[in-house]
């Protein structure tokens, strides 16, 4: 497969950053509820060369860098797990609803659509009111705001290869409704799904920050990119990189990952671009 | 066509019924709302006197219904918080809000729009690209995010304009900003592409070849015909501009009901919550329910179809 | 060519109920996608059966292979019925080509999954017993053996097809039903494919139901051919009976169809006026009236199969008396 080297680019980039968030743990082993008070509001290296800091140092003296790392690997392992529950759930009620056809497919259409119009962000304030906020929420929170998306592409992929003529063949040779639905459909399936998994792994991450930030999502000690961001809200004006630097690590995940889904999408499966 | 408005009804119905019954039950199933208020625990008359205030000493089925027509004629009871009746606390907050929601509406309307048709007929232009850059901006910047980068330039750093709290005009412009890029360029965006479809290129190179008359016959007919789709997707930016809203409200410390739905999740008051919810969400189901039915008489091809 | 029929299709009909209203399903009409159509299917034979679409020959050959069960009338593989629920047996005899190379192979499996999936539903094998039928089928066909792990987008239309024949083979069926099945391929394809398809017929003594709606194409391949129209049949003939003296009007209009090579040669061509009239709502009696050079007022009524020659049949009052067609198959006690 030819990747086109911008798009190379991006997925090293992002391999990385992951890579190195995942490894924050090993790499620099720190207590997240460390507080150093004699290093509070540090600036940068790059404003204050002689800063011990690479990016600075937060309200509490801890080192912005290392907890960026941490947050960046607590973001993403909760938005991929949300990803992992909206796509089994997608799944089982795209298939549900593709297959059999009829009443089912009604009543499960119909709690699709309804859930898509509600807005995310209240879903998300309704288990955090009743669930109380923590990572266990959030994950439920996306899976539970991402479901209707993936179960709609399900269906009508479902749908499309029902009747497909390949499906017919094989029944005409005699295979079972079973064999069919894991040789044929799901096999079909597989690679729209992923793609879509991808580009909506992004808004995933932008869940979770703004759950986080206003409060909902990740508690301190733990952090994740949307806590940076709200701990840092209230010293825009001494210390603003608490709040900046996270910022542009959430809009350069973001981006990454949009554009390496948006190109796979192309790549794969042009006609999903109507679906998004 | 009657019939087609009675089941466009029936769902809507249906959804805030359905989404009703989710908060039920979400809330019955995850604790005693009794904990929630005597938090230290209390007496055995005590207990059961809250809970005959709450109306909880009825069977389930009646919480239910009493409680959806409870909160449809506003009387949503009190803030376990505040101590106030509910409804006060969001009559208070409502402006502000709707202020900020409907301006921030128009902005996507009014900017969106004639951006994405400039877009499509400008293609391949600067014009074009910075669109284009301007709508991938739009989706990958979280809100809360420009709002604070829109407060470290424009208020702390330039002193130009206030940064949070409500009052003046002035107090507008950084919220709605905030609020208003993502759907804006998500809008801006659709326009373009479905102007494209619907001009062609050709179509549009062999008008600029003949001159600016026939631009206007274009505007008149495309620009109809490839608006359905962007009206279809207004429903849709509408609810994320009211959940914008809630985040957004935080950044800029808004009085407006975003801000005290979360405050209110923040410290698990819950009938400032269900009240809140179910009443965004049934003023959403009924503005789709509205966009459904207007864009039904811009395109006939829809009713036929139903 | 056999005396012992291989295949007996009785009067068969497959209607479908057209309802509307969603809470209370109000019948408003039928489709008689096939509507009383009677035959016999010799072992050796290539039956070509010919019509417009929507002529219901998709749909017979739907109730040929068991994949929908017909509302009347009765079909019998070598005496065993046909139904959707017949055994797996029963399944391997019949095998089916079809129309579209393009959507008819799976396009997540390799060549060599889709031409052993017969073999995975009715059997187990192991790798070399499966490459022993595989192997020497994909010679038959004309494909390399390399072909097996490369995937159908790697080819074109005639070699996709080439893996469809493949696949129909691995089982060892007498029958095949082949749907148009050179219809979606250039025409210098076509002749490749159709000689492919006698060859095979020689060396693996098949038997053939050939569906098309090209009169050349049927010319070519078939022994007999029946002819259809909106379910019915309209003529039923060997090749030579039927090219030699075509006795329905729908016939003649089809051969006359025919591209002829020679320019020069009259131009004699029937055109028929109209559009096929709505399959739901059917006219009573002949349903080729609405479109007939010759239709009388007699055509109201339904004209029944009749002889009007040796093995030939056509359904048309403008036929002379002659033994009705679905009374020979009574009287043989079938």
């Amino acid at each position: 497969m030819k990747i086109p080297p911008f798009i190379l680019f991006l997925m090293i980039t992002f391999g990385i950053l992951a890579t190195v968030s995942m490894l924050a743990p090993v790499l620099f082993p720190i207590d997240l509820s460390d507080t150093e008070l004699t290093a509070r509001f540090k600036p940068p290296r790059l404003f204050d060369p002689e800063s011990d800091f690479l990016f600075g140092t937060d309200s509490l003296g801890r080192d912005v860098g290392i907890r960026l790392l941490y947050a960046t690997r607590t973001s993403l392992i909760i938005a991929f797990l949300g990803m992992v529950l909206a796509t089994i759930f997608g799944l089982i009620v795209g298939v549900l609803s593709g297959l059999n056809g009829g009443v089912t497919d009604h009543v499960l259409s119909f709690i699709t659509d309804t859930q898509l119009s509600v807005p995310t962000t209240f879903i998300g304030i309704i288990c955090a009111t009743m669930m109380g906020s923590d990572a266990l929420t959030v994950i439920i929170v996306i899976g539970v705001t991402g479901w209707p998306g993936f179960a709609r592409l399900v269906r009508s992929q479902v749908i499309q290869l029902k009747e497909a003529k390949f499906v017919e063949s094989s029944r005409s040779i005699g295979a079972s409704k079973t064999r069919i639905f894991f040789e044929h459909i799901l096999t079909n399936i597989a690679s729209p799904l992923i793609v879509y998994a991808t580009m909506n792994l992004s808004s995933f991450i932008l869940l979770e920050s703004a759950l986080s930030y206003i409060g909902l999502g990740i508690q301190p000690p733990e952090t994740t990119l949307g806590v940076m961001v709200s701990d840092g809200r209230n010293y825009l004006l001494q210390s603003w990189w608490m709040a900046v630097i996270p910022s542009v690590l959430i809009v350069l995940l973001i981006l990454q990952i949009s554009l390496i889904g948006d190109w796979l999408r192309d790549k794969l499966d042009p006609k999903l671009k109507n679906k998004t | 066509m009657t019939r087609f408005i009675a089941v466009r009804v029936c769902k809507a119905i249906l959804t805030v019924l359905f989404v009703w019954t989710v908060v039920f039950i979400l809330s019955r199933v995850t604790g005693d709302p009794v904990d929630w208020i005597l938090s230290e625990g209390g007496s055995e008359e005590a207990i059961a006197q809250v809970r005959h205030n709450l109306g909880l000493d009825f069977p389930l089925w009646e919480q239910y219904f009493r409680a959806f027509v409870d909160i449809l004629t506003g009387n949503a009871g009190d803030s376990y918080y505040y101590a106030r009746p509910v409804l006060d606390l969001f009559g208070e907050r409502f402006v502000a809000t709707l202020g900020l929601g409907v301006i921030v509406f128009l902005v996507t309307i009014l900017v969106g729009i004639p951006l994405g048709v400039l877009a499509a007929v400008k293609h391949n232009t600067i014009l074009d690209r910075l669109t284009m850059t301007f709508s991938i901006a739009g989706y990958t910047i979280p809100n809360f995010v420009l709002g604070i980068l829109l407060i470290i330039v424009f208020s702390l750093h330039l002193h130009l304009l206030p940064s949070g709290s409500y009052g003046t005009a002035a107090h507008y412009v950084l919220p709605v900003i905030a609020m208003a890029v993502g759907p804006t360029a998500s809008v801006a965006r659709l326009t373009r592409s479905s102007m494209l479809d619907v001009i062609g290129q050709d179509y549009l190179d062999s008008a600029r070849a003949k001159g600016v008359n026939e631009w206007a016959v274009i505007y008149k007919h495309a620009l109809r015909n490839s608006l359905i789709p962007v009206i279809t997707i207004l429903g849709a930016q509408l609810s994320t501009i009211i959940g914008g809203s809630v985040i957004v409200e935080m950044v800029f410390a808004w009085p407006g009901i975003g801000s005290l739905i979360v405050s209110s999740a923040r410290q698990r008051d819950f009938p400032v919550v269900q009240f809140g919810v179910m009443m965004i969400c049934i003023s959403i189901t009924f503005i789709n329910l509205l966009v459904d039915l207007s864009y039904s008489i811009l395109d006939p091809r829809i009713r036929v179809k139903n | 060519m056999d005396n012992n029929p291989i295949l007996e299709v009785k009067e068969a009909r497959k209607y479908y109920p057209v309802t509307k209203g969603f809470i209370s399903r109000r019948n408003i009409g039928t489709v008689k996608a096939v509507d009383n159509v009677s035959f016999n299917l010799y072992k050796g034979e290539t039956l070509g059966v010919i019509g417009e679409s929507g002529c219901g020959k998709s749909t017979l050959a739907k109730l040929i292979l068991g994949l929908t069960a017909p509302s009347g009338g009765e079909i019998r593989l070598n005496g065993e019925p046909v139904r959707p629920d017949m055994p797996l047996s029963m399944r391997r005899n019949i095998q089916m080509i079809f129309q579209d190379p393009y959507s008819s192979l799976d396009p997540r499996m390799d060549v060599r999954r889709i031409v052993e999936e017969p073999l995975r539903v009715h059997e187990r094998l192991s790798k070399e017993e499966k490459n022993r039928i595989v192997l020497p089928i994909m010679e038959q066909v004309g494909l390399p053996a390399g072909a097996l792990h490369k995937f159908p987008h790697e080819f074109s239309g005639g070699q996709r097809q080439r893996i469809g024949i493949a696949r129909a083979l691995v089982l060892n069926p007498e029958l095949i039903v082949c749907d148009e099945p050179v219809s979606a391929l250039d025409v210098s394809i076509q002749a490749q494919v159709l000689n492919l398809f006698a060859s095979l017929k020689k060396i693996r003594g098949l038997t053939y139901i050939f569906i098309s709606h090209d009169m050349g194409v049927i010319k070519h391949v078939s022994d007999r051919i029946m002819v259809m129209y909106l379910g019915q049949v309209m003529e039923i003939a060997s090749k030579r009976s039927l090219f030699g003296d075509a006795r329905h009007p729908y016939t003649q209009a089809l051969m006359s169809a025919i591209p002829k090579p020679n320019p020069a040669a009259k131009k004699s061509r029937i055109v028929l006026e109209g559009d096929l009239p709505s399959p739901i709502h059917a006219p009573a009696g002949c349903p080729f009236q609405s479109r007939c050079p010759q239709a009388m007022e007699k055509c109201q009524i339904k004209p029944e199969l009749k002889q009007v020659g040796e093995g030939h049949y056509a359904a048309c009052h403008l036929v002379n008396e002659g033994v009705s067609h679905d009374e020979i198959y009574r009287s043989k006690g079938m």
